[in-house]
């Protein structure tokens, strides 16, 4: 079952390639960000050590019964609402951002209305799904598209034409400190495992605890994502050449050339991949900010047909509110959002960490 | 269940036939090679000159049909425009691979005239540049006899698919873009010459600030290439007063450091081994006398390459990125960096150690 937990992180990693993280890191590439790539991964994967361990003390329960059982009313369902806001304000970053993508390099003449509307076609009956198939959903994609993904880095890391003296140049920036925003970016590509906050409920205490190695082995994981998102672009499109490409990474993969492949130009390959990864990534964060959602209204199974409904209605309010904002907010409003978003996401995943380790570790010493 | 099902179908539909952009194939002109000129008219600045592939569903009759039009405009994107009332098909640059701009241009700067390329998401980062010489329409004009599609020439001369040369330059746009604006790197573009109903790519030219700066000869360009791209087939013609021989040789490592420890006199230091065998000589060469003339290799590639290197220090130019090496060795605010080496540049010397190993004469001695 650990699997589930790696897809979680590593789609995340994955997705964030070629949204936002990039950018960011790319925008503060002589103003820290090399120091908030080296000190944000270990700070992450501490706040994942001790999240998802305390969430593993609560075999098949989610965040909302943990903080049901453990904190009192005036606490628990203002931070559930939050939560579930920050959850569907994620995806809906992720959704936009490939909207945006998807209309610059596929059809600029396609409005971003019909994009939205394929978009959310498919991820709204997506997030209706039962919480265990929107893993298996997620475990299809993430095998479908994860080797070709790898591929396509393999491609990058050794192709002649990455000028390793222009990284190394960024590089020589490293005691520059960061800045919160670059550090927020960093530490939202790892921030995946949040999610078990409700996959928990069908982990069913099938993953005992996170240990040390596999804490190693995200860390590293970590270190080669970010560097991949943020400096691998550097090394093909030079230290000052790329900073006017919105999307970098994908502006990077057309770059790459297949002699043999079927196709030559890889990024209508990354096109294709990246998004079906978004998509199923937003499918997964929104149902957790659904789910969060939900268990303010109907705590017990009784009223089934009334959770039917609610979801429903959810879904669609989300998706009114996603056409709405939508069409009319542009890439650069949506970049400077996002910065804010990262930024304003550091403390509160530091407190939630923090309430749960305490509730678990309460637990542990009551027993 | 099957509500869904419908729902989800009549969705796409509704999509696929509502959206426009897509266009069928026989609705489109693929334009392969876009070739880039001073206008002739007063008041344009650009003439820019498309090659059009004409489409067709059957490849055997396809051949080698295409359809070359002119037009100028005040910018690139209005010469296009223009461009699209004179065709009855879309114009498609998805396809277009060759990327020819007139030697006029080049000399004025690259810089202005690069922007729409690298705006439009529909040309490909990965398509080459090449000078034309005398200008870009000579070359675009040119179809070789035995060329089976439209551009095919150009496209394995720079796709490496066909033939290997290491005289030919290889300049992709993305790269050429990367050179433009790094400070420490500069662009090498190769030159492309008519020559008998075909054409020539045989040397480049190198960029100072985005202008011409340089034009190599052949043999410069292929030691250029030989040295930057570790070429794996490269032609040393040896010359001394008694004989002539050839080495068909592999460079197998060509490194260089910046030593700038003792202040004032920095030197850059140039680690070549090559290997290879020899292919053609003048004289008799017997096996036991391979130290003799790995010595004579050894020495005449040395001079070259500190002939060459001088000369890249003369014009200021700066192909491999010895500028760029300095800014990723040395540490503080890039400005400060980049007006060191600039005064540094200058006063470099270059130490240049060759290794040659031949391991035979070939199948007869």
């Amino acid at each position: 079952m650990i699997r589930y937990f790696l897809y979680l992180m590593v789609m995340n990693m994955v997705v964030n390639v070629t949204a936002f993280v990039p950018r960011i890191i790319i925008d503060e590439r002589f103003e820290g960000s090399v120091m908030a790539v080296i000190i944000g991964i270990p700070l992450t994967v501490l706040l994942l050590y001790f999240f998802t361990n305390a969430m593993l003390r609560f075999p098949g329960k989610g965040l909302p019964e943990i903080l049901f059982q453990h904190t009192s009313k005036w606490f628990n369902r203002p931070s559930l609402i939050l939560l579930s806001i920050l959850f569907f304000f994620s995806g809906w970053i992720l959704l936009l951002a490939f909207t945006d993508i998807t209309r610059t390099f596929i059809n600029p003449e396609m409005t971003r209305f019909t994009i939205l509307t394929i978009f959310l076609l498919v991820v709204g009956f997506g997030v209706l799904l039962k919480t265990e198939k929107v893993l298996y959903a997620l475990e299809i994609l993430t095998l479908i598209s994860l080797p070709f993904i790898l591929v396509i880095f393999f491609k990058a890391y050794t192709s002649p034409y990455l000028n390793w003296d222009s990284i190394r140049v960024v590089f020589t920036h490293v005691n520059e400190l960061p800045t919160l925003s670059s550090l927020g970016s960093v530490t939202f590509s790892l921030y995946g495992f949040y999610n078990i906050s409700i996959y928990n409920r069908v982990f069913k205490g099938e993953i005992k605890k996170i240990n040390i190695w596999w804490t190693m082995a995200i860390i590293i994981l970590g270190y080669v994502n970010a560097f991949t998102s943020g400096f691998i672009p550097i090394g093909f499109n030079g230290t000052s050449g790329v900073e006017d490409f919105i999307y970098p990474w994908i502006s990077t993969s057309d770059s790459l050339r297949m002699e043999y492949g079927f196709v030559e130009r890889i990024i209508y390959i990354t096109l294709l991949l990246f998004i079906g990864a978004s998509l199923i990534m937003v499918i997964t964060i929104w149902h957790v900010g659904l789910k969060l959602l939900l268990s303010l209204f109907a705590p017990s199974k009784e009223t089934r047909l009334k959770t039917r409904i609610l979801s429903r209605s959810i879904v669609t309010l989300l998706i009114i509110v996603t056409y709405i904002t939508g069409t009319r907010i542009d890439a650069r409003q949506l970049l400077e959002l996002t910065k804010l978003y990262y930024i304003i996401l550091i403390p509160i995943s530091i407190f939630f960490t923090i309430i749960v380790s305490w509730i678990a570790w309460g637990k542990k010493h009551e027993t | 269940m099957k509500h869904k099902v419908l729902f989800l179908f009549i969705g796409f539909f509704l999509i696929l036939t509502g959206c426009n952009g897509y266009k069928d194939i026989d609705k489109r002109f693929f334009v392969v090679e876009m070739g880039l000129d001073h206008a002739t008219q007063k008041d344009n600045k650009y003439a820019v000159t498309l090659k059009l592939a004409i489409a067709s569903a059957d490849t055997e009759t396809m051949g080698s049909e295409s359809y070359i039009v002119i037009k100028e405009g005040k910018t690139i994107s209005e010469a296009v425009k223009k461009l699209k009332a004179n065709v009855d098909k879309e114009l498609d640059f998805g396809h277009t691979k060759v990327i020819i701009i007139g030697e006029e241009i080049a000399k004025e700067g690259l810089i202005d005239v690069m922007d729409w390329f690298d705006r439009r998401r529909d040309i490909q980062q990965i398509s080459y540049i090449g000078i034309g010489k005398p200008n870009a329409q000579k070359i675009i004009d040119v179809k070789p006899k035995f060329e089976r599609i439209p551009g095919n020439f150009l496209f394995l001369i720079f796709g490496n698919t066909g033939t290997e040369s290491p005289s030919i330059t290889l300049q992709y746009l993305f790269d050429l873009r990367r050179r433009l604006t790094e400070n420490g790197l500069d662009p090498i573009i190769p030159v492309v010459e008519p020559s008998q109903e075909s054409f020539a790519v045989d040397h480049a030219s190198i960029f100072y600030n985005g202008k011409l700066a340089l034009e190599l000869s052949e043999e410069e360009t292929v030691l250029y290439n030989a040295l930057e791209r570790e070429y794996p087939k490269v032609q040393l013609q040896i010359e001394n007063e008694e004989e002539i021989f050839n080495i068909s040789s592999k460079v197998l490592n060509a490194k260089y450091k910046i030593d700038t420890t003792n202040g004032s006199s920095p030197s850059i230091d140039f680690e070549i081994e090559i290997e290879g065998s020899i292919e053609e000589t003048t004289e008799q060469i017997k096996e036991d006398n391979l130290p003799k003339y790995e010595k004579l290799a050894r020495e005449s590639v040395k001079e070259r390459i500190e002939k060459l290197l001088t000369k890249f220090q003369e014009e200021r130019v700066d192909p491999f990125g010895f500028g760029l090496r300095y800014r990723a060795t040395n540490i503080g605010d890039e400005e400060e960096k980049w007006q060191k080496w600039l005064s540094l540049y200058p006063e470099v010397t270059f130490k240049v150690n060759v290794k040659v190993k031949l391991f035979g004469t070939g199948v007869i001695q």
